[in-house]
């Protein structure tokens, strides 16, 4: 498979001799064509060679950047209690809002438990896992969203199941978990994108309790539970590679194993899903949670995932109802927060795995 | 069109200037093009920095090498129109009559328009252009640019099964 700089390469030499529109030099073509919505994507990809080659091109990516065109798409992999694991994508445009499928995800992820699934660019990666006929694996299998297309990419060092993940600046960052080697708690294994290529540290956290890696600002935020229960955290710079413990005082942020976060702006914010699923957003200068709102039981059916689109988090639980929250209209009113829900056109039973976001 | 370069216009006809300042824009054909100097100014960067950059406008004559005088007449005759309308509703819909009449009369103004750096009639006419591919099939967006498939039959079943999964 071609991965990064080379699959752009390849994209841009396809076709080269015809032009992408008759009479236009391509570099206007792909000024007007990048204007399309991309919800119609699929149409243009399928025109010709060379229009599918653009559309898969680091170039129509910068184009729909700069054009500010780009939009992002909610994916969520879930359970179905018969069909096993599928991928579900949300164009969370309200007037396209709907729940579609995408491609059937490989075969061998799609009976997994324990995978970690994390968006990287235009990517979605589905690591590692665990099944009752297979112990831990080393696999790793992505969802190209700007191709539509499943692959295989680099196994990583140490099969694992159960385990943290986390993507921050072009990079994954995985620890801890179930693993078949007894080496595989003490690593800490970093994925490149643009090399598809994986890096195995010696583990720089001090302990093997981590059970949840948060990207804030540049650094990963590790939370721990250690065997007697208590929750403490630290930061992981990666300039620096090296990891550091927080101060006990200041380590409310630890609670965020109290229910789902995301960030906003570099703003942590947790759904605190055992209180009565009060929107919580941590204060970096005081060092504590301050409670925004509350969503009504109503409309939510936890567990909940949360991913963040601009300044809007959506609370995504049971069955894929959707709820959103404007964190700056919520911040406004005390109490219950303005929100507005809906949820899929059709029946499911579906547990949620992961929720991710690619712009494209 | 900017309600700042509208301002200037009105200050400028209040000080009862004797004549309107003119340039010639040169097809690449040789056709010669007079043209008001606010009006164009009002549309190309490239003529506004060109005015700009010579200190004046006497006697300018500016060579458009890459536009022929059909295209500049009717790209200054678009432009006439979006001049004539605080918003660009009428232009919008004069593009869109163009593009369904002479597709590639409509091309050739775009790539004009980019030529010469007329940059919100080119995002307006772009904009033209990729609305008209919301809601085309694949066949008819071949069929509308005469683009030719050249997908192998495999490949178009691959194609199709792709998208049987992709959004409708």
């Amino acid at each position: 498979m071609a991965f990064g700089q080379n699959a752009t390469d390849n994209c841009l030499q396809e076709g080269s001799h015809v032009a992408l529109i008759n009479g236009l030099p391509d570099e206007i073509s792909i000024l007007c064509l990048a204007r399309v919505p991309r919800r119609y994507h699929h149409i243009l990809r399928s025109v010709s060679r060379k229009w599918r080659a653009l559309l898969c091109s680091e170039e129509w990516h910068y184009h729909r950047r700069k054009n500010n065109m780009e939009e992002t798409w909610i994916y969520v992999m879930c359970r179905a209690n018969l069909k096993g694991n599928l991928c579900y994508v949300l164009d969370p445009d309200p007037a396209n809002r709907s729940w579609k499928l995408i491609q059937p995800i490989p075969s061998p992820c799609s009976k997994k438990d324990g995978m970690s699934v994390e968006a990287l660019g235009k990517k979605l990666y589905l690591l590692g896992g665990c099944s009752w006929q297979e112990d831990a694996t080393d696999e790793v299998y992505c969802y190209d969203a700007s191709a539509n297309k499943w692959d295989v990419a680099s196994s990583m060092p140490t099969a694992r199941c159960f385990f943290v993940s986390a993507s921050l600046d072009d990079k994954l960052y995985i620890s801890s978990g179930l693993g078949l080697r007894s080496t595989a708690p003490n690593s800490w294994d970093i994925y490149q994108s643009d090399s598809d290529s994986w890096i195995s540290h010696k583990n720089p956290l001090h302990n093997h309790d981590v059970i949840k890696l948060i990207a804030l600002e540049g650094k990963l935020c590790t939370i721990h539970k250690s065997w007697d229960g208590f929750s403490y955290a630290g930061i992981y710079e990666p300039a620096s590679a090296t990891w550091q413990g927080i101060e006990s005082i200041d380590n409310e942020i630890a609670l965020s194993t109290y229910g789902p976060t995301v960030v906003v702006d570099g703003v942590l914010y947790m759904l605190h899903e055992s209180s009565g699923m009060r929107l919580l957003k941590w204060q970096e200068e005081r060092k504590e949670w301050v409670a925004i709102g509350r969503l009504s039981s109503h409309l939510t059916r936890p567990p909940c995932h949360l991913v963040a689109i601009g300044r809007s988090i959506y609370v995504i639980g049971q069955r894929l109802s959707t709820v959103v929250i404007d964190v700056d209209e919520a911040a406004k009113v005390e109490g219950l927060m303005v929100s507005s829900s809906f949820s899929p056109r059709f029946d499911c039973d579906h547990t949620i795995i992961s929720c991710n976001t690619i712009t494209i | 069109m900017s309600t700042e370069s509208k301002e200037i216009l009105v200050g400028e006809s209040s000080q009862a200037k004797p004549e309107k300042k003119t340039i010639v824009l040169m097809a690449s054909d040789g056709d010669e093009f007079v043209v008001d100097v606010d009006d164009i100014t009002n549309q190309s960067e490239m003529i506004r920095n060109l005015i700009s950059d010579m200190g004046g406008t006497d006697g300018l004559q500016v060579p458009l090498l890459n536009v022929t005088a059909p295209v500049l007449a009717k790209l200054l005759e678009l432009f006439n129109v979006s001049n004539k309308n605080d918003d660009d509703e009428e232009v919008t819909q004069k593009v869109k009559e163009l593009m369904e009449a002479e597709l590639n009369m409509m091309i050739d103004v775009l790539g004009a328009a980019n030529y010469i750096e007329a940059t919100s009639f080119f995002d307006l006419s772009c904009k033209v252009l990729a609305d008209k591919f919301k809601g085309m099939s694949v066949e008819e967006v071949r069929e509308f640019l005469n683009i030719e498939c050249d997908f192998t039959e495999e490949e178009l079943q691959q194609i199709h099964a792709e998208n049987a999964w992709a959004f409708d």
